[in-house]
């Protein structure tokens, strides 16, 4: 059984059920298939809306969230990439609405969505410096800490 | 005909908040609309991973002064579900209770602004007067008029005494009779409408398409409203109606906006009538997770998400903020092709934009540079001391 | 020269120059100008300024200082505001005020008033174009536009109570239908098209969209500053006093006095009424498209104004003469 059928599986089970959908569905996607999983999602499912897509760094990869709704359901496909070749294929020609999400996730943590037609920035000014992502663990952190009142609170 | 490229924001007067379009014309009508936000960023999302959670809800609450209750109780409202906490009905009402006000009170703002993007300023004195009732009684409840800091994890800070709940039901007849007039006014007034009938169409496809959320997503014919959909707080118990329009335009945005705030002022009375007894809190461990959640909840601009990844420790591994804003921008984007110049303006204001709410990341590069310097926190630190102490005293 | 023309000369000058000229229109322009405001304010449940705020403001912005853009040109800059003013003070001095004498009047002093007052339109289009900025430029084209709009049912509209009276004199058009009060009541129509040519010509909501905020900041005016801008408003609140005199004195039966009612009583009395009708069009109206405000004075108001025109020539032709 390929790694598609697997996630298809688990989602086709999911929303299949008789009393509909679970409130909340994690399913881990491996990046190749990312596309193959929404399509089917959007088409069979009617799973149209992203509410949003959060990136996150996990310490040794970056992960990135898909969080796909359809009334009260919320699907999420966890894409693991790897910190040196941040990819992952872009979405927006399936559902237009995720282009803006990529955009913030490339901006703030460097996963290229490959695809997206739009290379501008999206949160960051023109001229931050390439190659440094706020939101990365690695990236200096704010001014909470480095002021010392966070220690304060206790 | 030639193109010229005009320029709204960052600063101009229909913006409220600095946020920049750049508009492509042909005469007098809109050909291409670009979009560059950011100019907000505060780096919330990053200042959450440095604070423990209590904070964070501080903290959340700043993220916008119109919603603040809508980004707190989301994010509580995830906290909870990771630590499996059963917050008490009592607190759940009372939260339900602000989070109704507060959409009320944003809705009534939007009204006026709306009357004053299109030059109706008498709409919008009207409008912000009856809204400081909601501003009044919300201070009442809370302490405060704008961020109210009712929630907590596990709960709500202060009870809703009988007071307040008099107060509540006595002002809601004004309120619903003063809604009444606004939706003759909204559908009525033949200026008003000239100004946004069949103006920033979307069609229902394109709504669906780019994921537009709230009243945009509402007045185009999208049926879908968190309340409902996914009940959270009170809202499960509650009787209420989703107010669509199949218009899709600024005027089916009006509409179903006074419609809600019907809606609003029926769920209150309901609320303050049933309000369940008992304790108002349950006091919440400091430690979280390992877990994580999503959470939705329906802010008087559209659905708000947040996410937040828990790792144990007393501060989130990951807390991600989507407010509405940010979900119908693309949309509006579209909906200003083809209007007028005159146009943009109001059909911008049709989302009720909240770009504070957009923006959370921190900019660091100083101001008018174009070399990309990143500063930390203790330059810049040293920078303000250095530009403070060669002022005078007054300075200060 | 004997002293009898010293006196003749000296009183002609306190006439056009003080009363019931130049400084007396300036002090109407600054009380016109808080009435409107007040009552703009007292519509939407507000309190307004106080009486003396028209005449701080203006004071403030003398005081302010006054920047002109690179791009502009400065003589043309200061030179437009001046203009503007003096054109409509120009108008004043042919309108019966106070017991209904006009400092000047001659046959068809109608039309020089009615062009006096196209004067400033053309001046704010000319101050916005070169005033080298984008939204001045915007606001400029707009207020050429909008006066392609209500300039000819204005026309249409002065024009009545003239066929009526049959004379071009401003005076004689006042002391004829003054003597004929029942001939006021057919020139209602007449009466509404001049208010609302009046509130486009002024620049007032719905047909503020020359300066309209939300879209060209403040249109011709974004790049004028201190006591130019104070020159403009100036001009526009002396603009508003002047056009309601006009109106007053062609359609409300003029300002003689009225039994023990001073003249000069009479005349506030009426301007101040108008006022609060523009005040409260002001109020009750949303800003329209400029494409809006043309249709409007071509598909409504050119068709009342030629209405009302059919209707006093037919009535003069049959029975009124």
């Amino acid at each position: 059984m390929t790694d598609l059928d697997r996630v298809q599986q688990a989602v086709d089970a999911a929303f299949g059920q008789a009393e509909g959908p679970p409130r909340r569905l994690f399913v881990d996607v491996p990046p190749a298939e990312l596309r193959g999983v929404v399509h089917r999602l959007r088409d069979r499912w009617q799973v149209r809306h992203v509410s949003t897509i959060t990136g996150l760094d996990n310490g040794t990869d970056l992960e990135v969230l898909y969080h796909l709704a359809r009334g009260g359901a919320v699907v999420t496909l966890r894409v693991t990439v790897p910190r040196d070749r941040p990819e992952v294929p872009s979405i927006v020609d399936l559902i237009p609405g995720a282009a803006w999400y990529e955009r913030e996730v490339r901006d703030l943590l460097g996963v290229e969505p490959a695809g997206n037609p739009d290379p501008g920035r999206l949160v960051l000014t023109e001229d931050w410096p390439r190659g440094i992502y706020p939101l990365r663990k690695d990236w200096p952190p704010g001014p909470a800490r480095a002021a010392g009142e966070e220690e304060a609170e206790g | 005909m030639s193109r010229i490229q005009v320029p709204i924001g960052p600063q101009h007067p229909a913006l409220k908040e600095p946020e920049n379009f750049t508009l492509t014309l042909e005469g007098e009508v809109v050909v291409d609309a670009l979009a560059r936000i950011g100019y907000n960023h505060r780096g919330i999302e990053k200042a959450c991973e440095q604070r423990t959670y209590s904070r964070c809800v501080y903290l959340l609450e700043r993220i916008c002064g119109i919603c603040s209750h809508s980004h707190t109780t989301c994010f509580v409202q995830a906290v909870e579900e990771i630590m499996g906490l059963e917050v008490p009905p009592r607190a759940l009402y009372i939260r339900t209770i602000v989070a109704e006000l507060e959409r009320i009170h944003s809705h009534l703002l939007w009204l006026g602004v709306a009357g004053h993007e299109v030059g109706f300023d008498t709409f919008f004195m009207y409008t912000w007067r009856d809204r400081e009732l909601v501003m009044d009684l919300l201070e009442l409840i809370s302490g405060n008029r704008v961020n109210y800091a009712i929630n907590n994890i596990g709960g709500v800070r202060r009870d809703l005494g009988p007071e307040a709940a008099e107060g509540i039901l006595r002002a809601l007849p004004v309120l619903e009779e003063r809604t009444r007039y606004y939706q003759h006014v909204a559908t009525n007034d033949s200026t008003f409408l000239a100004r946004l009938q069949g103006v920033g169409v979307i069609p229902y496809q394109q709504a669906v398409d780019l994921c537009a959320v709230g009243p945009l997503a509402r007045a185009s014919g999208v049926d879908a409203d968190v309340r409902r959909d996914e009940p959270y707080a009170a809202y499960g118990e509650i009787p209420f109606n989703v107010i669509t329009h199949t218009g899709g335009d600024n005027l089916a945005r009006a509409v179903v906006r006074v419609g809600e705030l019907y809606e609003s002022i029926g769920m209150l009375r309901y609320c303050v009538e049933h309000l369940p007894d008992g304790p108002i809190a349950v006091r919440p461990r400091r430690r979280v997770g390992p877990g994580e959640a999503i959470s939705r909840y329906e802010a008087p601009r559209g659905e708000d998400i947040h996410y937040v990844r828990a790792n144990g420790s007393d501060r989130p591994d990951r807390v991600k903020v989507r407010a509405p804003t940010l979900a119908n921008l693309p949309t509006i984007m579209q909906a200003l092709r083809g209007v007028h110049l005159a146009d943009v303006p109001i059909t911008l204001a049709s989302i009720d934009p909240c770009f504070s709410c957009t923006d959370r990341l921190v900019r660091l590069a100083p101001a008018g540079g174009g070399d990309g310097k990143v500063w930390t926190w203790a330059q810049l630190r040293d920078y303000g001391i250095r530009w403070y102490g060669g002022k005078p005293d007054g300075w200060r | 020269m004997g002293g009898a023309d010293w006196t003749a000369v000296l009183r002609e000058l306190f006439r056009v120059l003080v009363f019931p000229g130049f400084a007396f229109l300036l002090l109407l322009a600054l009380a016109g100008e808080w009435l409107d405001r007040k009552a703009y304010a007292r519509y939407q449940h507000r309190m307004g300024p106080p009486w003396f705020q028209p005449a701080a403001d203006l004071i403030k912005l003398l005081a302010k200082e006054d920047l002109v853009p690179r791009l502009a040109s400065r003589a043309v800059f200061t030179f437009l505001p001046v203009l503007a003013l003096a054109a409509v003070a120009c108008a004043y001095v042919y309108l019966p005020v106070a017991g209904g004498r006009a400092v000047y009047a001659f046959p068809g002093d109608l039309l020089v008033v009615a062009y006096l007052l196209t004067l400033p339109a053309i001046l704010f289009f000319l101050a916005g174009w070169f005033s080298g900025s984008p939204y001045g430029a915007v606001g400029g084209v707009r207020a050429a536009t909008q006066l392609l709009g209500y300039e000819v049912p204005l026309l249409l509209a002065v024009l009545a109570p003239a066929v009526v009276a049959g004379s071009w004199s401003i005076s004689e058009v006042s002391r004829t239908l003054a003597g004929r009060p029942e001939l006021l009541p057919l020139q209602v129509i007449g009466l509404v098209v001049a208010l609302l040519a009046l509130q486009g010509k002024l620049e007032r909501v719905p047909f503020d969209i020359p300066e309209a905020e939300t879209e060209v900041v403040a249109g011709t005016f974004t790049e004028y500053s201190g006591g130019r801008l104070a020159l403009f408003r100036l001009a526009i609140g002396a603009e508003l006093v002047v056009g309601l005199t006009l109106i007053s004195n062609l359609y409300l039966g003029g300002h003689a006095a009225w039994g023990p009612v001073p003249g000069l009583v009479v005349y506030l009395f009426k301007l101040a009424v108008l006022v609060l009708i523009l005040a409260a069009v002001r109020a009750a109206a949303a800003r329209l498209r400029i494409e809006q405000m043309v249709t409007f004075c071509w598909r409504v108001l050119v068709p009342a104004a030629l209405l009302q025109l059919f209707v006093v020539v037919a009535l003069r032709g049959w029975w009124l003469l």
